[in-house]
């Protein structure tokens, strides 16, 4: 059934045969195929099932257009649906599949599809499915979902590799056909950064599969020469098999370039595609035309394709599309096709022409027929066209249709701003309107221009125009052509293009196939228009035209002007839909390039990170950072008795944790006091140099922001403590107040954050601990270095130190601040001298413990919702001076005496748990809203007082100290009684904190 | 106490080779921060002329400091925000400090942040290619000449990155600054980027 299809010349190497699979099949190929070029040199045509219908396809392109030869290419999780042929570069070893069928692809199970047509029209399912309602959901719509597809998805981890990368240029020129190189080369010798990007593999557009002269070079010799010379030039870069897909806001462009697709998994490179995102100055976009098909009764069987992609299989591949190939044309190109299969040795049986004369009908070929004024009406074959009916009645046989109907600029990355096509009657297609993107330039035949002079003429003037806006940098002259002297215009073809009106043949009877990959019909449009809908939008989303994933590159423009038939409108009058990005299908993977998985975002980590997973400790994200949690030990089963043993031995001996994760600011200057005076609630003017005072920040809306510690370490310097997740935030609002509220002030700034390693030393040994590494002369008696105290010290015989004494933990306690270089050994140190003393490690989940014992609220409860009096911290809030957030937090609402009220909870029995999250209800209230009294924010087991503990957030809860509500959580189902208690409900004096 | 702690570098010394470039981290150098107080950097550039005999550097540039032309060290003032500048030299911190303090404790507020920051060196002709698949900052050779600093982000990590000056041996050079806590990971995006991915 394989026949070999070869001829002579093309650009492939048939030095380097390459073997390949299509549906289990063996076949070979060359290098420099595309997979569509290989199947046809193997006389395969039939390559898949239409969407709807079911119908047997073939290539009908050799293109990013191609709505049929979708396959799968490779097997199990590197398998990659829906890939065109036409753009799928042969490698040896391909394995590829066709989509959509159930049942071998010559008898395929679906095909009844195709006999239940008459009821499967424009918007069926809208009409058909309606009874019963709840089938739609349930039976209709996954039922069709699951007939009407294309290729699946392996459903397992795709393992390629995606990266991303930037690339800055002058100029970014898209296509690399006769008008790209013509531009590179002019912007290149004038010395300007050029990138050129070109979705196919090889350089040169049309002029690969076209014959004819550039000069006195044929134009494949000339694209060799244009490529050789700017790949020559340092400031330009070719990229080859990369597609600008979409154009963004400020000379912005995504670029997909595929890597690694081309070759064999065993020689791909580290990226299968790279996503770049490309700023240039100006771009200019050379990106061509594409052919168009014409609707006629039975325009899809499988060897029915367009006539310039039978000239390309031809000349650039060396592939007879058939062995008696028939051509329909209502312009000149067919002619050209024709002439140029014939010079190549590829039987033409006919020239069927819809104008009744044209001058180029002189160049065909002496004794080629030509069919003047002829139209086709009917084809036979079904898995391969055998013959077409003309409409005076004749019959030809054939085994190749290759069908133009004139060509539409390929303007899409014009729209990508919104632009909107305008119709141009010379060459009845859209062109480029006037409202293309910002910086970009255009050339070639999208903006119309169809002969290949004119494609020169236009990139030239258009690269002038650029050299002119950015101005030619100076580069050395050696780069310069001719001395800087202007090369004359390259010379080449300029006849006119010839086209007449064609959009439909034969009296509308017959499947006439608009939209292919869709399988929209012309009977599906005039049956939009019956139906009422007049807008091109409307007529899109009714049929689905256009909305495949070739967004419609072949049916567009075809379906519009059946459109203008059917309501007596003109094309320009009708309008088009416009394009959005992506031009083609980019996989997701490459939008995410490396930020998957672990890598999805970077991670910081403690100073003592490294001892601490060497302790095997469980690690938590606060933020971005990671902290230990807990450190379990031998025998320990569960988390709660890491964190139980953690807290017992802090509040009985010493425990150390590592809180680098705090931020720290570091503000100086001759109005530091001041400044801290004014973004702080509570007051700050006379903080004594080494001592340490906790603050309340609030936001400018009056609720709080932020709460830390700031310790005075000298006239003009502080340092500032903010929470972990805060950290970023009270930095930038800190910046904010010094820039844009007083900039008079003398104020300086810069976070230390990085620079200390800071562990809390806390417990009744803190100070026994701390005495064995602090140096001589360091004093840390009460009466020395009292509760607050701050300053600066060292250790380990001369290390610098930073020395707290603050407690988050209601213990004796200190926070011990190193350069971060000695973090590490600092941990290992304290751990190995602390024996003595019983240290222990403890992690976040046993600050929190303690935090939660002591009623300190952490970030659950300064959740940017709450203000100052909810947290009990009412009275801090300062009438000696003006703060930020001073006014609005005077707002009754945030003051209100009933309102809710940070408190302690207890259950009432002591084997329950209470929820984080549970709300607060009254005893034997119904569970409304209306009866909504607050909320648990944080909870924890507290393994000193042998219950479960919560802090929340209750009305009036300061007067409430005694009395039993209940904990509803009902999502979880769980409603148990509470009590409400004072938030400190472990050493409430605070003896054990002065030690 | 006798035993002196040991310090590590943030990366343990952290080192890539490929063809046509090389990476490693460059350790033994400490920084300070020296921000102008009352924005006047009038006064600092002439503590920095007085005590460092260079010139302050413009926003967007760094300058050479030391030994001149055969600066082997890599000792420079940076820019690094809005009147501050970044003193970097290969010293211990503590010597570092009390000569920046020295020359311009007077007219500016000094921090250390030599523990704040991994330094990594960047070198080779594949330079360029790393840094765009890296970083959206236009650092073409061209455009990005030596001297100049552009603070930005790679992979969402802070980082500070300076073109060295060029010697003959080394025309590519990037010196990146990145914060310690993350910097594990700027390493290892690196490393996953050709050429030192294959």
């Amino acid at each position: 059934m394989s026949r070999d299809m070869r001829i002579k010349g093309g650009l492939i190497d048939r030095s380097s045969p390459l073997g390949f699979t299509f549906n289990g099949h063996h076949y070979h190929g060359y290098s420099g195929d595309t997979l569509a070029s290989a199947l046809l040199a193997n006389d395969v045509h039939l390559v898949g099932r239409s969407f709807k219908y079911h119908r047997p396809r073939g290539i009908m392109t050799s293109g990013p257009e191609e709505p049929n030869a979708l396959m799968t290419i490779g097997e199990g999780a590197d398998q990659d649906p829906n890939t065109r042929a036409t753009m799928a570069e042969l490698y040896d070893g391909l394995v590829s599949r066709s989509q959509n069928h159930v049942g071998p692809l010559g008898f395929d199970m679906m095909a009844i599809n195709d006999w239940l047509s008459p009821v499967l029209g424009a918007g069926f399912y809208y009409k058909t499915f309606m009874w019963p309602a709840v089938f739609w959901e349930k039976f209709y719509e996954p039922t069709i979902r699951k007939a009407a597809g294309l290729g699946a998805l392996s459903t397992i981890e795709d393992p390629s590799q995606y990266d991303k990368g930037y690339r800055h240029t002058d100029l970014l020129v898209i296509g690399g056909g006769i008008a790209g190189l013509t531009a590179a080369l002019t912007a290149g010798r004038a010395g300007l950064d050029v990138i050129l990007a070109d979705e196919d593999f090889q350089l040169g557009g049309q002029l690969l599969a076209t014959q004819g002269q550039i000069d006195d070079q044929p134009h494949q010799d000339w694209v060799k020469s244009a490529v050789a010379e700017l790949n020559a030039m340092d400031h330009v870069t070719l990229m080859p098999r990369s597609t600008v897909f979409g154009v963004y806001d400020h000379g912005v462009y995504g670029v997909l370039e595929r890597l690694s697709d081309h070759l064999p998994k065993d020689q791909s490179g580290p990226y299968r595609q790279v996503m770049w995102k490309i700023m240039a100055k100006q771009s200019l976009l050379a990106s061509g035309a594409l052919e168009r098909p014409v609707a006629f009764a039975d325009n899809d069987r499988p060897g029915i394709m367009l006539a310039g992609a039978a000239r390309e299989y031809a000349a650039r591949y060396g592939v007879a599309t058939g062995s008696r190939v028939t051509i329909m044309t209502n312009n000149d190109s067919g002619i050209d096709t024709a002439i140029d299969l014939n010079a190549l040795g590829v039987s033409v049986a006919a020239v069927i022409d819809s104008r009744t004369a044209a001058d180029s009908h002189a160049r065909l070929p002496k004794g080629m027929r030509l069919i003047t004024g002829g139209q086709i009406t009917g084809t036979r074959g079904r898995k391969r066209i055998s013959g077409i009916t003309l409409a005076s009645g004749e019959k030809l046989a054939t085994d190749c249709l290759a069908v133009s109907g004139g060509w539409s600029p390929t303007l899409h990355l014009t729209c990508h701003h919104r632009g909107r096509p305008q119709w141009d009657n010379q060459i009845i297609a859209f062109t480029p309107g006037a409202d293309i993107p910002p910086g970009m330039l255009l050339a070639g035949s999208v903006t119309g221009a169809m002969s290949t002079q004119a494609c020169i003429n236009s990139a030239i003037d258009a690269a002038d125009a650029v050299i002119k806006t950015l101005g030619a940098p100076s580069r050395p002259k050696a780069m310069r052509k001719a001395g800087g002297k202007t090369p004359p215009r390259p010379q080449a073809e300029d006849r006119p293009y010839g086209i007449a009106p064609l959009w439909q043949m034969g009296d509308g009877k017959g499947r006439q196939f608009i939209d292919y990959q869709n399988d929209v019909t012309a009977k599906d449009i005039k049956l939009a228009h019956q139906e009422g809908y007049r807008s091109v939008e409307h007529l899109k989303r009714y049929t689905t035209l256009g909305m495949a994933t070739d967004q419609g590159k072949l049916s567009n423009v075809v379906g519009l002007a059946l459109m203008a038939k059917a309501s007596g409108k003109s094309i320009a009058d009708t309008g088009t839909t416009i394009f959005r990005p992506p031009y083609t299908p980019v996989p997701i993977g490459a939008f995410a390039g490396r930020s998957r998985g672990a890598n999805f975002r970077p991670t910081r980590l403690t100073p003592s990170h490294g001892w601490a997973k060497e302790q095997g400790a469980v690690f938590v994200e606060a933020g971005a950072w990671l902290r230990a949690q807990w450190f379990p030990q031998a025998g320990e089963t569960h988390w709660r008795q890491s964190v139980d043993r953690e807290v017992m031995a802090t509040r009985s001996a010493v425990g150390v944790c590592d809180v680098s994760t705090l931020g720290k600011i570091d503000i100086q200057g001759r109005d530091a006091t001041d400044f801290i005076n004014r973004v702080y609630a509570n007051g700050f003017a006379k903080l004594a140099v080494g001592r340490t005072r906790y603050g309340l920040m609030l936001r400018e809306d009056g609720f709080v922001m932020d709460d830390g510690t700031t310790a005075r370490l000298g006239d003009q310097h502080y340092v500032m403590t903010t929470t972990t997740a805060n950290a970023v935030l009270v930095y930038r609002h800190l910046e904010f107040c010094r820039q844009c509220l007083w900039p008079d002030l003398d104020v300086q700034l810069i976070s230390t954050t990085e620079q200390y390693a800071q562990y809390a030393i806390a417990g009744p040994n803190a100070r026994q601990l701390l005495n064995r590494i602090v140096d001589n002369g360091v004093d840390l008696s009460d009466a020395a270095f009292p509760f607050m105290a701050c300053g600066e010290i060292t250790i380990c015989n001369g290390i610098p130190a930073r020395l707290f004494r603050i407690s988050f933990s209601g213990e004796l306690a200190y926070e011990l601040a190193v350069p971060s270089r000695y973090g590490d050994a600092l941990i290992r140190l304290l751990m190995e001298v602390g024996k003595a003393d019983g240290v222990t490690a403890y992690g976040t989940e046993a600050l929190g413990v303690m935090r939660i014992e002591k009623g300190h609220p952490a970030g659950n409860e300064l959740n940017g919702q709450t203000s100052a009096h909810h947290l009990g911290l009412g009275r801090m809030l300062t009438q000696k001076k003006d703060y930020i957030g001073r006014v609005m937090a005077t707002r009754p609402e945030l003051t209100r005496q009933d309102g809710i009220r940070l408190v302690g909870l207890k259950p009432v029995d002591p084997n329950q748990a209470i929820m984080a999250g549970a709300h607060i209800l009254p005893v034997g209230a119904q569970n409304v809203a209306a009866h909504d009294q607050g909320w648990v924010s944080s909870v924890a087991y507290s393994p000193m007082l042998g219950t479960s503990l919560a802090l929340g957030f209750v009305a009036s809860g300061d007067q409430r100290f005694g009395e039993v509500v209940r904990a509803a959580d009902l999502l979880r189902g769980h409603d148990i009684e509470v009590e409400i208690t004072s938030p400190h409900v472990f050493d409430p004096e605070g003896r054990r904190l002065h030690g | 106490m006798a035993n002196r702690l040991v310090a590590s570098s943030p990366l343990n010394g952290f080192h890539l080779e490929a063809e046509g470039a090389q990476c490693r981290e460059d350790t033994g150098y400490a920084i300070a921060s020296v921000t102008a107080t009352k924005g006047d950097m009038k006064a600092l550039s002439a503590a920095i002329t007085s005590g460092f005999g260079v010139a302050l550097p413009a926003p967007g540039k760094a300058v050479t400091i030391g030994n001149g032309k055969g600066n082997s060290k890599g000792d420079m003032i940076l820019s690094s925000a809005r009147d501050q500048v970044f003193i970097c030299c290969h010293l211990s911190p503590e010597a570092h400090l009390a000569q920046v303090t020295k020359a311009c404790g007077h007219v500016a507020s000094i921090t250390d942040q030599s523990d704040a920051w991994a330094r990594i060196s960047l070198s080779g002709p594949a330079c360029p290619m790393i840094m765009e698949r890296l970083c959206s900052v236009d650092t073409r050779l061209a455009v990005f000449p030596p001297g100049s600093v552009a603070r930005t982000q790679i992979e969402h990590m802070g980082v500070i990155i300076i073109r060295q000056n060029a010697s003959a041996a080394m025309k590519h050079h990037f010196v990146l600054l990145t914060p310690r806590s993350s910097a594990h990971d700027l390493a290892h995006a690196l490393a996953e980027t050709p050429p030192f991915k294959t």
